[in-house]
């Protein structure tokens, strides 16, 4: 199955090394135990695997480390893994690009009273913060303060005793896109501290309020997985069914897109509509007999649909339909993610209502302790740091000075501001005190995403820089201070790690020595145990309760968003994640503001006005990206850029919606004029139109019942044409399969093959140019008829042709087929005529038209497996010839045939979906095969009638008929 | 050199045995007259010079065929041969599979084989020129003048002293606007044309 | 044209005069030419060190300007063939002074077109791979790529071309030899080959002569040919029509022409060759340029017309946007210089007006340089997937480029027509000796 280990990685996986393998700074670990034992720890030329985690948001997923020659090149998914389950998001792909960052800060730097930095050595950064913490405690309780998000039990517990050492309490578990407002619904309402965990896969209608899973909200990976299963055809009551989903939101971003209706209304509205559903539910008797029905009416009254669709303009029979289908349904889930609580708490009762809970929505036993503080804390301590009552703030893994309103200058009271992070950031330019800090890939970490799940992370790779783990400098500064701790005993992080394991060990009552057990989580990355599902039921507050419903706002509303590559704005200092544009908006390397075409006309605005957009509390100048993929009188605007520091990628590169929103929200009031500025917005696809080609094609649903084929669009030819002489293929004829049904867009194959091919990123200016390198790209349609989803979405990547028009015009043989099916292009051949592309219908092939750079160490992260392709040559996708041929080579070196689903290219490998399928198209049993098989009616070919003969066989996209939904 | 009138040149010394008379004319006609008539008088073959290719004065010298035409079929031939042979060969040497099209595909290598054709064909045609006019020559034909590549037709017979005054007479009939005599130890030119 | 009275050694005085040593002008016009060639040069130079990017080729239009640059000039080629070849195989008479200068334009014309190849590939140091020839590793060229019948058609039109040019040159420069001293003597005389003008001579050199511009005929025809399949043998709508290599042939022919009066007009006033080419000479090809216009306007008719016959939405599509796209205003000024403007001629005065026909070949040659970019660059703008259309604009590297190459012609045809007849006179003579035959009848 894609997203597997092939048998050899597998057996590499090993635990960590000591110096000698991965040669951290840290002291050796005493015994080392690999996956399966290897004498040696690094063959020249043969990858090692580590399992490890990725940090790059709260999700935690479990990944697997690609190390060649001591250095992490690649990161997969960690298959044993529940939440990722072997696949990886664009942004966990790019954390190399943290990892390897040429502007990572590299020795520690202290500020001068005349405010520049300057370097300094370790000796002297330590003895510094141990001085100053030193007489911050002195000074009283309190007056020392950690800014950060909660990076596991261990570190978090060494931060915890650290500042106890200090007299203080001041933690602040900070993330800029917080889980606040759901949780105090989830206390309200079923008294629970922690989240529940969803199982979209058990429903069969989802209802998503604002909540974008399939992009940023909660965790992704593995809701895009649920999703796909959500998604996948199967026999129901009335024949052919699939889960039925509506996003209810002002912005029809990309899980709004595939889902099979978007309901727009203005921000802040999304918790009206839901009420009006439960409205329907309760009077509609479809709640359960469990629930106090009276109490559930008395608490929706004044929202009967009617009365909603007045205020949204929803209309009433559609909100009936929803609650109807919602009610009936066997499974069903109601999705929140807006900032503001009243929607979390109605689709917690709606979801308890009709009784979910522990179906589709679960609260697990044993789950973590909340890690994110709630808003009170962060102004209390913001209230602390102006007043000056704190001496020392020691920031890591957060970004407040760009993400949190009022930090800026509170911080200006604080007399002492630690930053100990990786590329230097809008804080760290506030900060007296910079301290380099490892990548969560070169240094022991742990985390506990959710119960049953507990990830080890250790490192994969040497530091790139001479830093240290934040563990390490907080315990460093203690021994240094001279304080007597034995709350920090163990002497760094490793032990600290350890430790936990092992108190881990004994809570678990393991029957198992700890050794084995210890080993076991090296192994497999941490330790999985399936949780219990806990009991619990809608509690009589709920329905109490009075809402806050945010107060309806007349006048154009900002509605910022976070960036699905971007994030919050941590993303934006790695340039995959800046060039692969945003699947929706197919923009890159900026800030836009959608704004929908009758309030464009009505503000007499066109694309690429630069706007200015002005709230109570400051201004932000966006350009303007008309496009009626947004409510109208709202103007949606991604978090991510703004930077005015944290790299080169990053730094002074559009607008920071956080400047605009009051604290704890992403909806606000504005003004908007034109600055008569311009500035293009640039993406990388031509026309939104698909002038009725048969690229990407879909079918309805209705359709797929009915057993009809889809009305052929463009000229058909009778029979598949044979001019020539067919190809003999002897061994295996490489194909895939494509599924479009299942593909969300969310560009994880477009980031991995970036990672594996050695693909290089080429500038907002370049992409302008049409110079983008990429060799598999999401090409977006958007539907000019009405019978069609929502949005015509598509990976397109080299389709290696069988008849390749390619192959016949090069003068030189530089791209000629293999007899595996492959349309080979040869680099060192290739004297860059051009004519292969100028023949290529797909338009897949890219040209060098540059020399590629590489600014150190980001060459450090290039795959020694794939040649680095000079100025002057043709370079396409190569379905991954280099791990095909690994493969084959393995598997003649065993001297057998090599398996199904053995080989699995980049993209397949990471996409969470697992909408992509490789194989051999002469093995008829093959994965691939079944799955073309399976759903004959769905397949077809791009542009079949050029009579190409492709290899990659797409599986239409199914969508509801308006009618059918 | 001086163009003379009638004996207006006095015989070399020693009365050599030949000499070398030119008629100069003026225009194509007469030109063609005075060799019809240097021929009828049963004298040796004339070499004719002519500031331009014309087809009376080869009709009058009644020349054969120039052997070029031969030169020009061979090299057209060789060259089609070795077209295909080039791209049949080449192909079959290094075959590779490109969009699914045999490895000897003749279409186009006819392209090829053709563009051979001509190239082959001209060269050996400008060969063959070369050896049949004896290109490049260092040493003047005998009995060349200046005039000749600007306006004036010279017919040059060779004959024996004896002869002059009705060689004379003859070419001044036909037309010659003069009668230069080249005396003894002239340059052996090549004999008549061959072919 | 000329009277009876016309004699054959005033031929040699009008072109023997035109080798007398040239003045300063002369040299100060070629010495800018060659200027603007070494920045052009210098150009290519940067484009090479800094890469192909530096251009505005981009995808999906990664052909444009200089292959634009490489049909034009190969096109105008055609002509000088034509009239040196074809027109001697019809026996035309009015070719006779005309023929040397469009055969030396076809010879640097071809030099130029030549270059662009090379100048437009991504790694043009390996241009002769293209070429088979005996390698360690034993890599051949891919005979079924058109690119690789361009190279053996374009040339063998480089050398049948110039060999063509310096044979009939050989009697001409001995007429030179003979009338010149010093060190164009010498020059002359080597070039020469030591002609006289024997009957020999002349027997060898008329079959020669005749059979290489027998070749020549079918291999101007060919060439452009395999030129327009380059094109043609593409799937890419715009591109891929059956009725290219005639459509080529013709637009060649057209151009070739064009540029033909555009370079002898200023010519024959500049070297005093007036009465060598008369008004009658350009009248006769100006009617050539007429008919291949009316025939150039009829196949855009006709790409029209299978466009919309066809059915197939996408080459209706990619027409469309040819005609109202964003290069449809090119195209609307190739079909006002190419098939409006060219009426005109239809008038007998518009013929035997020098300035007039100059203006007009003016027109010729921007309508059929657009017309190739438009056909070239347009096709590709509008190719089968909509997400990859885009149009491109040229850079100052282009720009310059092209600019350089039309200097880079200009300067070696001035510096031929300075130092090697560019009338021939013994055609010339020829045509007289049949005038005067003519009228003895």
């Amino acid at each position: 199955m894609p997203g597997e280990l092939s048998r050899r990685s597998f057996l590499k996986i090993v635990a960590v090394t000591s110096a000698a393998a991965t040669g951290c700074t840290e002291p050796p670990t005493r015994e080392l135990m690999p996956y399966v034992i290897p004498d040696e720890n690094i063959i020249p030329g043969v990858p090692n695997f580590y399992a490890t985690m990725c940090r790059e948001c709260p999700a935690g997923c479990g990944v697997v480390a690609r190390v060649r020659e001591g250095r992490v090149i690649k990161l997969e998914g960690n298959p044993q893994d529940p939440i990722s389950a072997g696949a990886l998001c664009a942004r966990g792909q790019a954390a190399l690009q943290g990892l390897y960052n040429p502007d990572r800060l590299v020795t520690p730097q202290q500020r001068g009273s005349d405010g520049a930095l300057s370097p300094i050595t370790w000796e002297v950064g330590l003895q510094t913060l141990a001085q100053r913490l030193h007489a911050a405690a002195a000074a009283g309780t309190n007056r020392v303060a950690f800014i950060g998000p909660s990076s596991g039990p261990t570190l978090d517990r060494i931060v915890e005793r650290w500042l106890q050492v200090w007299g203080s309490n001041r933690r602040l578990h900070y993330e800029a896109l917080d889980e606040d407002a759901a949780r105090a619904a989830a206390e309200l309402c079923f008294g629970r501290g922690d989240l529940p965990v969803y199982q979209l896969d058990a429903a069969e209608v989802v209802l998503s309020f604002g909540a974008d899973f399939l992009e940023t909200w909660r965790s992704p990976v593995e809701l895009t997985r649920q999703y796909a299963a959500f998604r996948k055809p199967r026999l129901g009551s009335n024949g052919i069914m699939l889960g039925h989903a509506v996003y209810v939101g002002p912005r029809f971003g990309l899980t709004a897109a595939k889902c099979d209706e978007w309901i727009s209304v203005r921000p802040g509205a999304e918790a009206l509509v839901a009420l009006g559903v439960l409205h329907a539910v309760a009077h509609g008797g479809l709640a359960r007999a469990d629930i106090d029905t009276d109490r559930l009416k008395h608490f929706t009254d004044g929202y009967e649909p009617a009365a909603v669709s007045q205020r949204t303009g929803v209309p009433a029979a559609r909100i009936h339909s929803m609650a109807e289908s919602f009610g009936r349904a066997t499974g069903a889930v109601a999705l929140a993610g807006t900032a503001d609580g009243a929607t979390h708490v109605v689709t917690s009762i709606l979801n308890a209502a009709t009784g979910n809970l522990g179906k589709t929505v679960r609260f697990l036993d044993g789950a973590p302790p909340a890690p994110s503080s709630r808003h009170e804390m962060v102004k209390a301590l913001l209230d602390d740091m102006r007043r000056g009552a704190i001496d020392v703030l020691v920031v890591h893994g957060a970004n407040p000075a760009f993400t949190l309103p009022g930090f800026n200058d509170a911080v200006s009271r604080v007399p002492f501001v630690v930053w100990s992070d990786g590329v230097p950031d809008e804080t760290a330019a506030l900060a007296h005190l910079l301290l380099p800090c490892h990548h969560s890939l070169e240094t022991w970490s742990d985390a506990a995403p959710r119960a049953g799940v507990t990830l080890l992370g250790q490192p994969a790779m040497q530091p790139v820089f001479p830093t240290l783990p934040l563990g390490d400098i907080l315990l460093a500064s203690v021994h240094a201070a001279g304080v007597s701790a034995d709350a920090l005993s163990s002497e760094n992080t490793q032990a600290a790690v350890e430790t936990t394991w092992r108190e881990l060990h004994t809570q678990k009552r393991e029957a198992r020595s700890f050794d084995d057990f210890w080993r076991q989580a090296r192994e497999t990355g941490g330790v999985f145990t399936p949780a219990p599902v806990a009991t619990v039921a809608l509690r009589s507050e709920a329905l109490a309760a009075a809402l806050d419903l945010p107060n309806e706002r007349s006048g154009l509303t900002l509605a910022a968003f976070p960036h699905i590559f971007l994030y919050d704005g941590r993303g934006a200092d790695k340039p995959w994640l800046q060039e692969i544009p945003e699947p929706v908006a197919q923009l890159v390397w900026d800030t836009w503001a959608d704004i929908h075409p009758t309030t464009a006309q009505h503000l007499g605005v066109a694309e690429g006005d630069i706007l200015e957009i002005r709230s109570s509390q400051a201004r932000i100048e966006v350009p303007a990206h008309l496009s009626a993929h947004v409510q109208a009188d709202t103007l949606s605007v991604p978090f991510g850029q703004g930077h005015s520091a944290y790299g080169r990628y990053a730094a002074d590169r559009g607008a920071n919606p956080w400047q605009v929103l009051p604290f704890g929200t992403h909806v606000v009031e504005v003004e908007v004029r034109k600055t008569g500025g311009q500035r293009t917005l640039v993406g990388p696809l031509g026309l939104p139109n698909m002038l009725g080609r048969p690229i990407v094609e879909a079918i309805s649903l209705d359709d797929l019942r009915r057993g009809v084929a889809p009305p052929e669009h463009g000229p058909q030819v009778p029979e598949p044409y044979e001019m020539r002489a067919k190809h003999l293929y002897p061994n295996h004829q490489w194909g895939m399969t494509i599924d479009l049904n299942t593909c969300t867009g969310c560009s994880a194959c477009v980031a991995a093959c970036y990672a594996e091919n050695n693909v290089p990123v080429v500038g907002k200016q370049e992409v302008a140019r049409g110079h983008i390198m990429s060799w598999i790209r999401i090409e977006r349609f958007v539907p000019t008829e009405p019978d069609a989803p929502q949005l015509y979405m598509m990976p397109m990547l080299c389709q290696q042709c069988d008849h390749a028009p390619c192959e016949s015009v090069c003068p030189v043989y530089a791209s000629s087929h293999t007899d595996e099916g492959l349309n080979a292009q040869v680099y060192n051949r290739c004297i860059g005529t051009r004519y292969c592309n100028n023949n290529c219908p797909y338009k897949v092939r890219r040209f060098n038209w540059f020399k590629p750079e590489w600014p150190a160490p980001s060459h450090l992260q290039l795959n020694p497996d794939v040649t680095a392709r000079g100025a002057g040559v043709m370079e396409k996708c190569t379905f991954c010839i280099q791990r095909i041929r690994a493969t084959e080579m393995d598997a003649k070196a065993d001297g057998r045939p090599v398996r199904d689903g053995e080989i699995v290219p980049a993209c397949a490998q990471a996409c969470p979906a697992q909408a992509i399928t490789f194989g051999d198209m002469k093995d008829t049993d093959s994965a691939m095969m079944q799955r073309r098989a399976d759903n004959g009616l769905r397949g077809y070919r791009a542009l079949e009638d050029l009579n190409t003969q492709p290899a990659i066989v797409y599986l239409r996209d199914i969508y509801r008929r308006r009618e059918e939904s | 050199m001086a163009e003379t009138g009638t004996g207006a040149v006095t015989p070399g010394d020693g009365m050599s045995e030949t000499l070398l008379f030119t008629g100069l004319f003026s225009d194509e006609e007469t030109c063609t007259r005075g060799i019809v008539a240097v021929r009828a008088a049963g004298l040796r073959k004339p070499r004719v010079f002519s500031p331009f290719a014309s087809e009376r004065i080869l009709e009058a010298l009644d020349a054969a065929h120039s052997p070029v035409r031969r030169w020009v079929l061979f090299g057209a031939i060789a060259g089609c041969a070795s077209g295909f042979a080039l791209t049949i060969g080449l192909s079959a040497d290094y075959p590779h599979v490109t969009a699914g099209m045999p490895i000897v595909s003749i279409p186009p290598f006819v392209v090829i084989a053709f563009e051979l054709t001509i190239l082959f064909g001209a060269l050996s045609g400008v060969a063959g020129f070369l050896v049949h006019g004896r290109f490049p020559r260092l040493e003047p034909v005998p009995g060349y003048q200046l005039d000749f590549s600007n306006d004036r037709f010279g017919v040059v017979i060779e004959c024996a002293a004896s002869e002059r005054g009705r060689v004379e007479i003859l070419l001044l009939a036909a037309g010659a606007t003069g009668v230069t005599v080249l005396g003894a130890n002239l340059p052996r030119g090549e004999d008549q044309g061959e072919g | 044209m000329a009277t009876d009275e016309l004699r054959y050694g005033d031929v040699n005085r009008w072109v023997l005069q035109t080798l007398k040593p040239p003045g300063r002008t002369y040299w100060l016009w070629v010495g800018f030419l060659a200027a603007v060639v070494a920045i052009g040069i210098t150009t290519w130079t940067y484009q090479i060190y800094a890469g192909l990017g530096v251009t505005g080729l981009r995808q999906p239009n990664m052909w444009a300007i200089y292959i634009t640059n490489f049909v034009f000039w190969v096109g105008i080629a055609h002509s000088g063939t034509l009239i040196s070849a074809i027109l001697l195989l019809f026996r035309t008479r009015w070719r006779t002074p005309v023929y040397r200068a469009a055969e030396t334009m076809t010879g640097f014309a071809v030099l130029t077109a030549g270059l662009f190849p090379l100048i437009h590939l991504g790694r043009s140091w390996f241009f002769y791979w293209l070429m088979p020839y005996p390698n360690e590793r034993w890599l051949q060229p891919n005979f079924r790529s058109p690119l690789v019948w361009d190279a053996f058609a374009v040339s063998t039109y480089l050398i049948v071309s110039w060999v063509f040019l310096l044979m009939g040159l050989i009697p001409d420069v001995a007429a030179a030899r003979d009338a010149a001293t010093g060190w164009r003597q010498t020059f002359y005389r080597l070039l020469s080959l030591g002609w006289q003008g024997s009957d020999d001579q002349w027997r060898h050199f008329s079959a020669a002569y005749l059979l290489l511009a027998g070749l020549a005929t079918p291999l101007v025809i060919s060439v452009h040919s395999v030129v327009s399949w380059d094109f043609a043998m593409t799937q890419l709508p715009g591109w891929h029509s059956t009725i290219f290599a005639p459509y080529f042939v013709a637009g060649a022919i057209f151009s070739g022409c064009a540029l033909v009066l555009t370079l002898l007009i200023p010519l024959r006033r500049l070297m005093g060759l007036e009465e060598a080419i008369t008004p009658w000479h350009l009248d006769n090809l100006s009617k050539v340029i007429l008919f291949m216009s009316l025939v150039v306007t009829y196949s855009y008719v006709t790409e029209a017309f299978i466009a919309w016959y066809s059915a197939n939405p996408f080459e209706q599509m990619a027409f469309h946007m040819r005609y109202w796209g964003p290069y449809g205003p090119l195209f609307w000024l190739m079909v006002f210089c190419n098939c409006v403007v060219p009426l005109v001629l239809f008038s007998p005065r518009v013929r035997r007006s020098m300035s007039g026909l100059f203006i007009l070949s003016i027109f010729i040659n921007i309508g059929m340089w657009t017309e190739r970019f438009v056909i070239i660059a347009g096709s590709l703008a509008t190719n089968f997937m909509p997400s990859q259309w885009a149009f491109y604009k040229p850079t100052w590297v282009e720009i310059t480029i092209t600019v350089a190459s039309f200097a880079w012609f200009l300067m070696w045809f001035t510096l031929f027509a300075k130092f090697l007849p560019i009338v021939s006179m013994t055609e010339v003579k020829e045509g007289i000796a049949w005038q005067k035959q003519a009228l003895a009848q």
